[in-house]
């Protein structure tokens, strides 16, 4: 039997009421039907614009610069031509290797941590996840800046014998690159396969242990159901790493280490501008990235990975002593001392310490701050970033949360699975190649001509924010907005609230802990912004990273470590202030969640 | 056969169902009051030639079903037959792609006509619980009031009221996960009740209980909700709970509605062998129709020996190959058997259950028959006869036994 369906419009009876009332509504729209049937259109438009034309646009130029009047040709690979060659050829690779290393490195150590974390019951597991929080919120050019200060000659470090010219050779080299990259990385590695970690459960243990194998057997037999997560944990690192622009344009350019990033920003950025070349570069990136998820969809493909059922019983926690904790502790003492300690101690030590002068109290000053808070420029960058970081911020989450919604929606349908894809897209773009995108599709005539004129506007530099922000806040979102029970809204709709009131009163609430962290990490993603800063901020216009990044590469090293510490000082206060502020006025339900069961 | 086409409207037949009198039910805005009939008799819901497709799944197959005030109505059926997209469809957290549900005479949902759940003035107690997890028992429980109440006052009264009710008024304070399993289905029927609506929805609401909780939490929903004078859709898989909750069952099978009425009448004469099977029965046996008797009935070979049989209802058969379905409360174990209603077998299995023995028996042809009771235990192993009395033996036409749920 064929099965037709009647595919006319549902009407949603909005004030429904008595039976005349009801019947004479019918052909009204209400707005909760409004809102269902705009909702994806909106953010359809939303993504076409913070993402899809500018990045499409860019890469097309590549082949086509005549298309967008920059060049003589209407298809052309002499940008490819120029792309593979020369620095343009060593940046690429010397990319894919700092990549590389950095993907290995963060998520061996990642993997350590989370093991620690959730398959032991040492007391420093328990700060783990805080302390990576504090990773990610330092930009990879703080760090880069710290380390500069830390082994720059003559300073604290030096004097006490701690940092020599073959030290310094090393960690501001290749090596330094590398590891910084893939110290950054390890909150991203850690947040992709700790939940893996913790949810492998006992039970695949305790069957491969009941069957006869012994631990390495078993370890053997349990770690390939942690595959995707690993190869999850790889590839967000490397691309981190490829699209990374803060070490790019610190240490790697005070080395005369090429990098894809540099290149980029070099071949628009420096007269006369090329910018199908720089989007021949970019077309290299992305297709590298393509490449890495199409081997890891492969590996992956048709293999049932669920380690989370409600069936899953959580793994017993071992008991590390003697040689084994003391080793354990040691290793997240050592890693959080490099990452988190060191620099910052580094980078305030050297603020306050005469320039080359020995470690005595005398040689004390405030000067570095001094010299900063007398610049009338400081109020500017401070400012801009502030106000930016607090309008990208909200509205980022704002249009996360429903894109989230869009995607963990049982039917995401069509345009859920087109929106999913340019997301995950966007996710792997680096933030440079948007930005380009950004410069060069609004600064095209056509744009100007339809009355589009917000280039070198503080506007555009809030799009650039929003289109780097979006796709991983929005995924990060997706963990709790999945998590929801559907029949939680369903209740609030059955017992009398309408869709809006539902999500405000049943549903907002339990999400409220995950967007103030999206919102937090998000303010500091932005307030420290650099590539899309660099590249898309008005004339005139400097924020904090911009501001930092031309005191570095004015050779003031301590002015631009004193900025970094107040720029870190602020992001600390900002999030210390919000969760304070939630703490005391969230209302007590708000709090409860995620406070196990009796 | 009794033919149950998905076509048949399958209204309640018993006339001695009648639902408790219910002048007035509520619903679109509340504002708004529509006024339902007040004779007994007017349907609270009706779902008229429901259908429901998911992709190109044919969730549901033309339902038609009325529902009268004040009535408990249970839907059973195995998982995927449809309920909780019936119940779901009336809750109006699902679209219908043909028929209507009216409630009244106001049609509530069609393929062009949705009214959301928040206008439909009804109540749901989930499998879950859905209890939302920022609010207080309290809370929960108040916000199902909000709609009609907006005294603060009242409404509290209201709420601490039937926590008493549930015996939970000294946790009004607490959070659901401060709670245990049972606690928190009893603040979700406080809930469900508080608003006193015009139905209340129960989605499978003690499968995540554990066995004892079940027991008791079913007795104070059919006390309680018997107290509201609310009309009842209720789901679930489990047939006990069906019967000892139910004044009528709807038994659901891949989408269609194959049979609705009384517990009592679906035991006695099940409609088809799946409703046969999903109401207990001891074995499914083949046989073939030797003579009619006297009284109606028909005596019929097995490959085990004579049995006399009769039909369900208007079952028709139109050969004389027939499958037999055997209930098996009136089946008795006795030493031996002695011949025509009586068989030899094999006790496979015993389980002692308290106020007797359940036993497992093998017939001579190798037929399982299952739950077979005894107030004495007969040992594993051991020969025995068993009686099977007419009203035990149920005749339908032959068919495959994929039939069974």
């Amino acid at each position: 039997m064929s099965i037709t369906r009647n595919e006319a419009p549902v009407i949603e009876i909005g004030d429904g009421g008595s039976e005349e009332s009801t019947n004479s509504k019918l052909h009204q729209l209400s707005f909760e039907a409004l809102t269902s049937r705009l909702g994806r259109p909106v953010l359809w438009v939303i993504l076409g614009v913070v993402s899809v034309i500018p990045t499409a646009s860019f890469l097309i130029l590549a082949f086509s610069p005549r298309l967008f009047d920059q060049g003589p040709s209407w298809l052309s690979v002499l940008a490819f031509q120029q792309a593979s060659a020369g620095t343009e050829l060593a940046g690429l690779r010397n990319s894919i290797l700092i990549g590389i290393g950095a993907s290995l490195i963060a998520s061996t150590i990642a993997a350590t941590l989370a093991l620690i974390a959730q398959r032991t019951d040492l007391k420093v597991g328990r700060y783990i996840p805080t302390a990576l929080w504090g990773v990610l919120l330092v930009p990879t050019y703080v760090v880069a800046v710290g380390w500069e200060e830390i082994l720059s000659k003559g300073n604290l470090f030096s004097q006490i014998g701690l940092v020599n010219a073959g030290v310094r050779n090393l960690f501001l080299g290749p090596l330094g690159i590398v590891l910084i990259l893939g110290f950054s990385g390890v909150p991203f590695a850690y947040f992709a396969m700790s939940p893996a970690i913790a949810g492998m459960g006992k039970r695949f243990e305790e069957a491969a242990r009941i069957h006869g194998a012994r631990t390495p057997k078993t370890i053997r037999t349990v770690a390939p159901i942690i595959l995707p997560a690993l190869f999850a944990a790889l590839i967000i690192v490397f691309a981190e790493a490829l699209g990374d622009f803060g070490v790019a344009s610190t240490i790697a350019a005070n080395a005369n280490i090429p990098v894809a990033t540099t290149n980029i920003m070099a071949a628009i950025a420096t007269f006369p501008t090329n910018f199908p070349e720089a989007a021949a570069v970019s077309w290299y990136l992305v297709l590298i990235l393509g490449a890495v998820l199409t081997v890891q969809n492969r590996i992956i493909r048709n293999r049932s990975y669920t380690v989370l059922s409600g069936r899953s019983a959580f793994a017993a926690k071992s008991h590390p002593k003697g040689k084994v904790a003391f080793g354990l502790n040691l290793f997240v003492y050592a890693f959080f001392s490099i990452t988190l300690a060191v620099p910052a101690l580094g980078a305030v030590i050297s603020t306050f310490l005469v320039q080359y002068a020995p470690f005595k109290f005398s040689n004390l000053t405030l000067s570095a701050y001094t010299t900063l808070f007398s610049q009338q420029s400081l109020g500017g960058p401070i400012l801009v970033s502030l106000k930016m970081a607090v309008i990208n911020a909200t509205l980022t989450v704002i249009i996360g949360v429903a894109i989230a919604k869009v995607l963990t929606s049982p039917r995401p349908g069509f345009t859920g699975r087109i929106t999913d894809v340019i997301l995950v897209g966007s996710v792997a773009l680096p933030a440079l190649v948007l930005s380009a995108g950004f410069i060069f599709v609004f600064n095209l005539p056509l744009t100007v001509h339809l009355g589009i004129n917000i280039f070198g506007t503080l506007i555009l530099l809030g799009i650039g924010y929003l289109a780097i922000a979006l796709p991983s806040n929005s995924r990060l979102l997706i963990g709790p907005v999945a998590q929801l029970d559907g029949s939680l809204m369903a209740a609030g709709r059955i017992h009398g609230a309408g869709q809006a009131k539902s999500f405000r009163r049943c549903v907002l609430p339990l999400l409220a802990k995950s967007v103030v962290w999206a919102w937090l990490l998000t303010f500091a993603s932005t307030f420290g912004e650099l590539p899309t800063s660099q590249m898309l901020a008005p004339t005139g216009v400097r924020t904090m990273a911009t501001a930092i990044l031309a005191s570095f590469q004015a050779s003031h090293l301590a002015s631009a470590t004193a900025f970094s510490v107040v720029q870190m000082a602020i992001v600390l206060l900002v999030i210390v202030a919000v969760q304070t502020s939630f703490g005391l006025f969230a209302p007590a339900g708000w709090k409860n969640i995620g406070v196990g069961r009796r | 056969m009794k033919s149950i086409s998905s076509e048949t409207k399958l209204n309640i037949a018993d006339s001695q169902i009648q639902g408790t009198e219910r002048s007035t039910w509520k619903y679109g805005n509340g504002r708004r009051v529509a006024k339902q009939s007040s004779t007994v008799a007017a349907d609270v819901v009706t779902f008229d030639g429901v259908e429901k497709y998911y992709a190109e799944q044919k969730a549901l197959k033309s339902i038609h079903l009325s529902i009268k005030p004040g009535q408990f109505v249970v839907l059973l059926g195995p998982s995927g037959s449809g309920k909780s997209t019936m119940l779901r469809c009336l809750g109006g957290l699902e679209k219908i792609d043909a028929g209507e549900i009216r409630f009244g005479n106001t049609v509530v949902s069609s393929p062009r006509v949705h009214l959301p759940p928040d206008r439909r003035n009804l109540a749901m107690v989930f499998q879950d619980f859905a209890l939302w997890p920022h609010m207080t028992v309290a809370e929960n429980v108040g916000f199902a009031l909000e709609r009609s109440e907006s005294d603060k006052r009242v409404l509290k009264e209201k709420v601490g009221a039937l926590l008493e009710k549930v015996g939970l008024s000294h946790k009004a304070d607490r959070y659901p996960n401060t709670l245990s399993g049972g606690e928190q289905q009893r603040v979700s029927l406080a809930r469900a009740l508080v608003a006193s609506p015009g139905m209340i929805l129960f989605d499978e609401p003690l499968s995540s209980l554990d066995a004892h909780l079940r027991e008791r939490l079913r007795v104070e929903i059919a006390a309680l909700t018997r107290e509201s004078a609310s009309s009842v859709l209720y789901i679930t898989h489990d047939q006990s709970e069906a019967f000892a909750l139910a004044d009528v069952v709807g038994i659901l099978d891949q989408g269609e509605l194959v049979q609705f009425g009384k517990p009592e009448t679906l035991y006695n004469e099940p409609a088809t062998p799946f409703v046969a099977h999903f109401t207990g029965v001891a074995s499914q046996i083949d046989a073939t129709i030797q003579e009619r008797l006297p009284t109606g009935h028909y005596r019929v070979m097995t490959s085990a020996g004579q049995l006399d049989a009769r039909l369900s209802g208007s079952t028709i058969l139109d050969s004389d190959e027939v499958t037999l379905m055997l209930r098996s409360a009136p089946i008795h174990i006795q030493s031996d058997a002695f011949g025509a209603g009586e068989l030899k077998g094999r006790v496979v299995d015993v389980a002692y259950r308290g106020r007797g023995y359940d036993h497992v028996i093998e017939t001579m042809d190798g037929n399982l028959l299952h739950s077979v009771f005894s107030e004495f235990r007969w040992e594993r192993q051991s020969t025995v006869g068993i009686r099977i009395p007419v009203e035990a033996c149920i005749a339908f036409p032959r068919q495959a036994r994929s039939t069974e749920p």
